[in-house]
């Protein structure tokens, strides 16, 4: 360096930091840096304290009856939530059944058959979609489903069919666009290798670019059901819940966050005790879920997946690298 | 001429032979199945669009604009002016914007600048795991060990401390109150804007922290010179979107806000939000005038919802292109 | 090229010099013409890449089209299975007929066509979930063909003539993209040789490869040459010197010129083309 420039240039004192400033300057990005672990830490608190609180308070009520029992008349101990495991399942099964193959085929039309412009009214129909809030499709299903007269779809009444709906109709634009933005990452070298073999289009759309991106579009749905299985708001006006087990479909229906949320706010201690249990119950369920999907899948793709949940943000930059296998 | 002509292979062996004929049926048939579905996403959102606007509309048309502007809130005389869930609904957020913001920046700082490599992941996992938590389940916590701790140590605190600002006077008595209520949905909106600001962080090139250690900056200045100031439009977008998703937050709100349907100027005073007053009301709401008055409150916070959530992602679409643009 | 192994003398239809040639290379025995092009123009929206192009492709040959980049020879090699259909607002008039056949009649299938007329592309492509032995046989099994003995043979019998099956014969169920470049890119020819189309089109298929495996790859043409027609798009002079037949040079949409391809390189016979191959543009 020196040996190029011509004349190093004398140093100038003016330009000194003074042993003061610089410690006052270390200081405080010490000070800051500490700033920033203590909100990290605080952070992190609320999960490790909810998850304490429910492993303190509610793993003592997890026995043999509460898992196979429906709940004891008011104002006697005992019993379980059996009904409500059941109903979140059956729920749960249900929306799947219609959400699953809607989102995952939709999203197909998306990447391989759609025009630009079809393609993207229905990726901003469902951004759209993904940011309603959930009590918000609470109402919507209620006018569709339930309300006697509301629609040609109503049974007049709340009822499981109703709750399962509500869930499926979180769930479809989701799927979509969690799917759609894995099918993308798919080369368009293996579209046209399977055309130039003569392979029908359909064929090469299932067969080779949907199960290119299996564990991607899997990672989404597991997300979009691990979403749901929390969910309360839609099914208070919908499934409505049940103390016992449901007598049909077209009957309301127990499931755990409405079980959790309806003995949380009555005057029992009995129900309380049983609300928490209950929610250790749900919690290893959802987190059963999120964690198998990290041994499922690469980083990568959970992360496109997962940023579809709260609502759209667009990559940074667009995506380049392809996902093979 | 003739030798080439031969076929190849005994024609009864042939590939072709063998092939199953091609079928435009069944590609038009799964084309059609997949448009259809992929339709079910327009469909729901005309869906979602009708069911408010219809419901909405014989309240807005009976009560117009003071349906936003009046604070009655009356099932038994039929009459409904929807400003006290606005007013609970926007104090709630913002509240909680301010309490969750400066937590969530410094995470996603610790873990892009601070932390050692090995703890990062541990970190991110453990702020995956909070937003995967429930809402029910967090208002279950919230109100048996939250609630009661409040009124007992945090708020005669803040009032004595704070207690000339109208906000934190009046009783301290209960827990189930607004400020409650955003200490909640901070929890909730932790992860979204600690998740996105990271990403934000983590988008901003190496190069720029380089020449400014390069100057001599300690670790601070560097965050604040090059990363920060880089990232402000970005991580103001993770804070609209947080703003987007506290909006909705739902059933943990309802469980301690303590349901009351009037503007009080305390924060240690109950209230509503327009998700909560929904949750709260919507079962028991028979009567039609009722009803379609909690579906129009229902609109104003879908509305509401859908302006934010534009808002974040024209941000992040700026702060984005700001910072690909350089790398 | 052809020394060590004759091939019958093509007569080839060439616009250009149409007086000339026939009298030069007059055969006894006219080779069978596999494809025709007939005045094929192909538009990209408001873009005419491929201008008047006509030229017939003897049977079991190799035919090579160089030209510089953007000259529309790749355009014109994706029309002869009709691929260019995947293009957003390509457009095609003229007449292609494979053995008297119009791919292009209303009534035939993309489909259908793409089955006779195989492709390998200039990146291998080979199905990441597949094994190496589904990658030959997935062209069998998802056009309906079930005979487990059946495909066990052809994948063999594929493998053999793409010269993979000595290097992978014990790794048949290891995931296709296990391979190196250029086996990779042996097993895309496996796979689309397995399907028995009478005409390969190959798109560049060495540009990716290292020297050692273009020279795998330049002598596996060679052999394939005896089963199939083979119609190459190149960069490189040399390569189209050292495997093809006859030569058609393409230049801003137009076929130049199209001749035996030791007389195109000796003796051209238009300007543009002499001026390409003395590497004066391109």
């Amino acid at each position: 360096m020196t040996a190029l420039v011509p004349a190093a240039p004398a140093f100038d004192p003016r330009l000194r930091v003074s042993d003061g400033v610089r410690r006052w300057r270390n200081l405080k990005s010490g000070l800051v840096s500490a700033l920033c672990v203590l909100g990290a830490v605080v952070v992190v608190t609320p999960l490790a304290l909810v998850f304490g609180y429910l492993v303190f308070k509610g793993a003592g009520s997890l026995n043999w009856d509460f898992f196979t029992k429906t709940p004891a008349p008011v104002g006697e101990t005992g019993g379980g939530i059996a009904h409500a495991i059941g109903g979140t399942f059956l729920l749960i099964g249900m929306a799947s059944l219609v959400g699953i193959p809607v989102g995952v085929l939709g999203a197909i039309y998306l990447t391989e058959y759609a025009r630009p412009a079809f393609a993207a009214r229905v990726r901003f129909a469902a951004d759209v979609l993904n940011g309603v809030p959930s009590i918000v499709w609470g109402i919507v299903a209620y006018g569709i489903f339930v309300l006697p007269g509301g629609s040609p779809l109503s049974l007049g009444k709340f009822s499981a069919l109703a709750g399962a709906a509500t869930l499926a109709f979180i769930m479809i634009p989701l799927i979509v666009r969690t799917a759609e933005e894995v099918l993308l990452l798919v080369p368009n070298g293996y579209r046209e290798a399977g055309l130039a073999l003569g392979i029908a289009k359909w064929k090469i759309s299932l067969h080779i670019v949907a199960k290119t991106a299996f564990r991607g579009i899997l990672t989404g749905v597991l997300l979009a059901v691990a979403r749901i299985s929390g969910e309360t708001a839609p099914l208070l006006f919908t499934a409505l819940g049940n103390n016992d087990w449901g007598r049909g479909l077209g009957e309301p229906i127990a499931a755990l966050p409405l079980q959790i949320y309806a003995y949380a706010i009555s005057p029992y201690d009995d129900w309380h005790r049983q609300a928490w249990a209950a929610a250790l119950v749900l919690l290893l369920v959802v987190l059963t879920m999120n964690l198998s999907l990290r041994f499922l899948t690469r980083e990568r793709i959970v992360k496109v997946a997962r940023r579809q949940l709260p609502t759209d943000v667009p990559p940074a930059a667009p995506v380049a690298q392809a996902h093979a296998g | 001429m003739s030798a080439l002509a031969e076929p190849l292979v005994p024609v009864a062996n042939s590939v072709a032979a063998r092939m199953k004929p091609v079928s435009r049926l069944s590609d038009n048939a799964f084309r059609w199945l997949c448009l259809a579905m992929a339709s079910v996403v327009l469909l729901l959102i005309v869906l979602v669009g009708w069911q408010l606007a219809s419901g909405a509309w014989s309240t807005l048309r009976q009560f117009g604009v003071s349906f936003f502007t009046r604070s009655v809130w009356d099932p038994v005389q039929n009459d409904y002016g929807a400003l006290p869930f606005i007013y609970g609904t926007a104090v709630s957020s913002l509240l909680a914007l301010l309490v969750a913001t400066p937590l969530a920046v410094a995470t996603a700082i610790f873990l892009t600048e601070i932390a050692p490599r090995w703890m990062r992941q541990p970190v991110v996992f453990l702020v995956e795991m909070l937003a995967a938590i429930p809402s029910v389940i967090l208002g279950l916590w919230a109100i048996f060990v939250l609630l009661p701790l409040l009124p007992k140590h945090v708020f005669p605190a803040l009032k004595s401390a704070l207690g000339w600002i109208p906000l934190f006077s009046g009783s301290t008595s209960s827990g189930y109150t607004m400020l409650s209520a955003a200490l909640v949905i901070a929890v909730m909106i932790l992860p979204i804007i600690t998740s996105v600001s990271r990403e934000i962080l983590r988008s901003v090139p190496d190069l720029q922290r380089e020449a400014a250690y390069g100057l001599g900056a300690t670790r601070w200045e560097v965050t604040r010179i090059a990363v920060l100031s880089y990232a402000k439009k970005g991580i103001f977008g993770a804070m609209i979107l947080g703003l987007g998703r506290a909006l909705g937050e739902t059933m943990a709100v309802t469980m301690v806000i303590g349901n009351a349907n009037k503007i009080s100027p305390s924060l240690f005073a109950p209230g509503n939000t327009l998700a909560s007053v929904i949750a709260s009301q919507f079962a028991e709401a028979t009567d039609d005038t009722y009803r379609n008055a909690l579906v129009a409150v229902g609109l104003v916070l879908f509305v509401l919802t859908l302006l934010i959530n534009y808002v974040a992602r024209l941000l992040l679409r700026l702060g984005g292109a700001q910072t690909g643009a350089v790398s | 090229m052809s020394a060590e192994t004759p091939r019958p003398v093509v007569a080839v239809r060439m616009p250009s010099a149409p007086s000339s040639a026939p009298a030069d290379v007059a055969p006894t025995n006219p080779p069978a013409v596999a494809v025709s092009a007939r005045d094929v123009n192909i538009f990209y929206g408001a873009k005419h890449a491929v201008i008047d192009a006509t030229l017939d492709i003897p049977a079991r040959s190799v035919t090579a089209i160089i030209g510089p980049s953007g000259c529309g020879k790749s355009t014109f090699l994706r029309c002869l299975n009709r691929m260019h259909e995947l293009t957003p607002g390509a457009r095609m008039t003229g007449s292609i007929t494979l053995d008297g056949e119009n791919l292009y009649a209303p009534e035939i299938d993309p489909t259908v066509v793409r089955r006779r007329v195989g492709m390998i592309f200039q990146k291998s492509n080979p199905f990441p979930t597949l094994s190496i032995g589904d990658n030959v046989t997935v062209g069998l099994k998802l056009n309906g063909i079930r005979d487990r003995a059946f495909l066990r043979e052809r994948m063999e019998d594929a493998l053999r003539k793409a010269a993979l099956w000595d290097e992978v014969k014990d790794d048949l169920s290891k995931p296709g993209n296990s391979l190196s470049g250029g086996q990779q890119q042996r097993l895309c020819i496996a796979r689309a040789v397995a399907v028995q189309p009478e005409v390969l089109l190959m798109d560049e298929p060495t540009s990716a490869l290292d020297p050692i495996a273009t020279l795998k790859v330049e002598g596996l043409i060679h052999d394939l040459a005896k089963n199939f027609t083979i119609i190459i798009v190149t960069h490189s002079m040399q390569q189209a010197t050292r495997v093809s037949d006859q030569t058609a040079f393409f230049y801003l949409g137009r076929m130049v010129e199209f001749a035996p391809t030791t007389e195109l390189f000796n003796n051209p016979k238009q300007k543009e083309t002499e001026a390409y191959i003395s590497g004066r543009f391109g």
